[in-house]
């Protein structure tokens, strides 16, 4: 905020509040020296009075009553009136009168009036000359004065010439005629006006002196006060503008409340400086262990990538991770060995955050390299768990499930280290034993299992993530709803994302804390793993085979002719190949009738051959009696065609169309 | 299957009979190699063959070489001739 912006100024109020001020004392002390004034005027007309009546007393008191009240052209009444015009304009009264009152009738009789002006004067010479009668009531103050002598307070009264304060006195008359009364009147206005310079002569220098001091004071307040306020204001300002105050001000001290401010002023910049740097290192900190975190964060993602997939002619296998934080203490991983077989892994290192991602590391590396190089899951897991438990001084671990498919055998080998057992997918109940996590005790021995697993079965390997994901009413997603969620699944990569799909939407808007980590493995079907009607035989390869299989093939096309006899002659060309040239003793055959055609799946274990390799035609027509044919048949037949090597059986996997 | 072989001067016809597969194609070889010397052309009879495969067009064509292409095949069911076609037969034998 500028300066010049504001519209109040402490200087501005504190100088009307002044002059309210003074106004207030300079009315106030005029009020009381106008009251001590007029008291004074009234003192000075009584004393006033007492003179007129001490001459008049001994004026009067010459003569005998006859003489000077017997006539009013009397001489010694001329001299009296003389005297008392003298004396009015001596004390400056406006009128005298002398008169007394009749007790009969209550009325005042004048024996002598006069007034200071001679108009006036004529005038009550006729109405208040001697003898004249007044029937006015008689007020207190008249018999007080008869009473007592004199007036004791005094009289204010209104005339025709305006306001009057009068004293009156006991007077006596010659030869015992009696008690008068001396009335002696006085101008209010007049005395006001003597009055008034009085005030204004004393009224003025005072306000005078109370305008210097409350000009002398604002001066002070404004050097003592306002300029110190303004700089410690212009050093907030500069300090909100620029974060600095620039050099230490503070020079003259008085130690008052202002220096107090400015002080607090000083401290609190500092705080805040303090506290400023403080924030910065914490930020700065903040920053560096965020970077620090992120290449932690990489490098595990080499390690445990977002997603992995693996297809091999005999399996599948698919593995995701989703970590809650920077970087996770879940592992999975997928190893295709150079004897064909398929590893798959899950772990979940104990602790979280970086610790744990290290141990990870350290754990994946050690096993990548064990089954890589041909090591069974529990030989593997036996000589790594050796190898951490004799240094591990943080006493971590890792639970761990691994699997390995033999397609030579269609054999799944697993071991468990304390793991939660994977999910078994179309298929039978895996019996897996529980085992000893690695990397805390010596010589855990786990051992290995073998089962045999089918084509379209499967694992799903995961983490508590997956079973302890809460939704808002905090439930465990639990094992029930993650086995119904894979249990149509056909493919790793399907049980996967069926799982992480089910997860997601059991959770909806409920942010998970562990790690989500799913890996999966599947045996492969093929067109001969469909279909409902199915025959599954297991003989010996020779021509005289054709009739068995012509029959199954009959029996489950029904009425089709076209597409039975194209099935039978894709089966007499590879049987005849098969018992020709394979030197086969066993053929495994599967028929299956799908929705639109007819699979065929003859897995032999002769010597390897794959027929789909052959890229030559058909010979010239005058071979043709040594063969060459069978095989572009097939190929001209199949609406569908596979072969692959599974272990030691050559697999061959035909579809004919339904017509 | 069944071949019913008839001679007719120096013509000697063979009528086939069923499905003439890699087990039954064993059978038209020995016919074949029955037919004598005196018989200048050979006419395999299609007309109730319901079925071959290869190992039968193998034999068709050994029977070609024998006879010196003095072959004919008649009265050809579609499906049959659809297998003589996947081989290009059609285009060096007598078909009809």
């Amino acid at each position: 905020m500028a300066t010049g912006g504001r519209r109040g100024s402490l200087l501005k109020r504190f100088a009307l509040f002044s002059a309210v001020v003074l106004v207030i004392t300079g009315l106030g002390a005029s009020f009381l020296d106008y009251e001590y004034n007029i008291r004074m005027a009234y003192v000075q007309g009584y004393d006033d009075t007492r003179y007129v009546e001490a001459v008049l007393s001994d004026t009067i008191n010459d003569y005998h009553y006859d003489e000077v009240f017997g006539s009013e052209e009397s001489v010694p009444y001329q001299d009296l009136r003389s005297c008392m015009r003298q004396l009015c304009a001596e004390v400056r009264a406006t009128y005298v009168s002398i008169y007394t009152i009749d007790e009969a009738t209550k009325t005042r009789v004048y024996l002598a009036t006069v007034a200071d002006e001679d108009d006036k004067d004529n005038l009550v010479k006729e109405t208040r000359g001697l003898g004249a009668r007044v029937d006015a009531p008689l007020d207190d103050v008249e018999y007080q004065t008869l009473r007592e002598g004199e007036s004791r307070e005094v009289y204010r009264h209104a005339n025709s010439y305006g306001d009057q304060f009068s004293w009156f006195r006991a007077i006596e008359l010659p030869d015992g005629r009696g008690t008068a009364i001396l009335d002696v009147d006085f101008e209010v206005e007049f005395a006001n006006s003597v009055i008034g310079m009085e005030t204004l002569s004393f009224g003025i220098p005072l306000l005078a002196t109370i305008l210097v001091l409350v000009i002398i004071e604002i001066i002070l307040l404004r050097h003592q006060i306002i300029i110190p306020i303004r700089k410690v204001s212009s050093l907030m300002r500069e300090f909100a503008a620029n974060g600095s105050v620039g050099k230490d001000v503070r020079k003259r001290r008085h130690d008052d409340e202002i220096d107090e401010i400015t002080d607090t002023f000083y401290q609190m910049t500092n705080d805040i400086d303090q506290y400023m740097l403080r924030i910065e290192e914490m930020t700065t900190e903040r920053v560096g262990a965020s970077t620090e975190l992120e290449v932690a964060r990489r490098i595990q993602q080499g390690l445990v990538p977002a997603s992995k997939e693996l297809e091999t002619n005999s399996c599948n296998a698919y593995g995701s991770e989703r970590t809650a934080r920077a970087v996770g203490g879940d592992l999975y991983n997928i190893i295709q060995r150079d004897d064909g077989s398929t590893c798959v892994v899950i772990a979940d290192v104990s602790g979280k955050g970086v610790s744990a991602a290290i141990f990870m590391a350290m754990f994946g590396t050690l096993l990548y390299d064990r089954l890589a190089t041909g090591a069974s899951p529990a030989t593997a897991l036996n000589e790594i768990n050796d190898i951490i438990q004799t240094n591990n001084p943080e006493n971590m671990f890792v639970t761990v499930f691994v699997a390995i498919y033999d397609p030579a055998n269609s054999t799944l080998t697993y071991t468990n280290a304390g793991h939660t057992p994977p999910l078994a997918v179309g298929g039978n109940y895996i019996e897996v034993e529980t085992g000893v996590a690695v990397g805390l005790f010596d010589d855990i021995g786990l051992t290995d299992t073998t089962i045999r697993l089918l084509p379209g079965e499967g694992i799903l390997l995961y983490t508590d993530g997956a079973t302890e994901a809460i939704n808002s009413n905090r439930e465990f997603f639990g094992e029930d709803r993650l086995r119904e969620a894979v249990a149509t699944a056909t493919t790793a990569h399907e049980a996967v994302d069926l799982a992480t799909a089910a997860i997601d939407a059991f959770v909806g808007n409920m942010e998970q804390f562990d790690d989500l980590t799913l890996a999966s493995l599947f045996v492969a079907r093929d067109a001969a793993d469909k279909g409902d009607d199915v025959w599954e035989g297991h003989i010996t390869p020779a021509l005289t085979a054709l009739s068995t299989l012509r029959e199954v093939i009959t029996s489950l096309c029904g009425d089709d002719t076209h597409a039975i006899k194209k099935a039978v002659l894709v089966c007499d060309e590879a049987l005849t190949n098969i018992t020709s040239y394979s030197k086969a003793t066993d053929l495994w055959v599967r028929i299956a009738r799908t929705e639109d055609g007819i699979a065929i799946r003859l897995a032999d274990n002769g010597i390897a051959y794959d027929p789909l390799a052959r890229t030559e035609g058909i010979p010239e027509f005058d071979l043709l009696d040594q063969g060459g044919m069978g095989i572009a048949f097939i190929k001209q037949t199949c609406s569908e065609l596979s072969y692959k090597r599974d272990g030691d059986k050559n697999v061959l996997t035909m579809v004919v169309a339904l017509s | 299957m069944e071949i019913k072989p008839s001679t007719e001067g120096s013509v000697t016809t063979l009528a086939l009979e069923g499905w003439l597969d890699t087990t039954s194609a064993t059978e038209l070889a020995d016919a074949i190699d029955n037919i004598d010397d005196t018989c200048t052309e050979l006419i395999l009879d299609f007309a109730a063959l319901e079925y071959i495969s290869s190992s039968g067009l193998r034999q068709v064509v050994s029977a070609w070489k024998k006879m010196g292409g003095n072959l004919r095949v008649i009265n050809v069911k579609p499906d049959v001739l659809q297998v003589f076609h996947m081989a290009g037969f059609d285009q060096r034998l007598n078909i009809s």
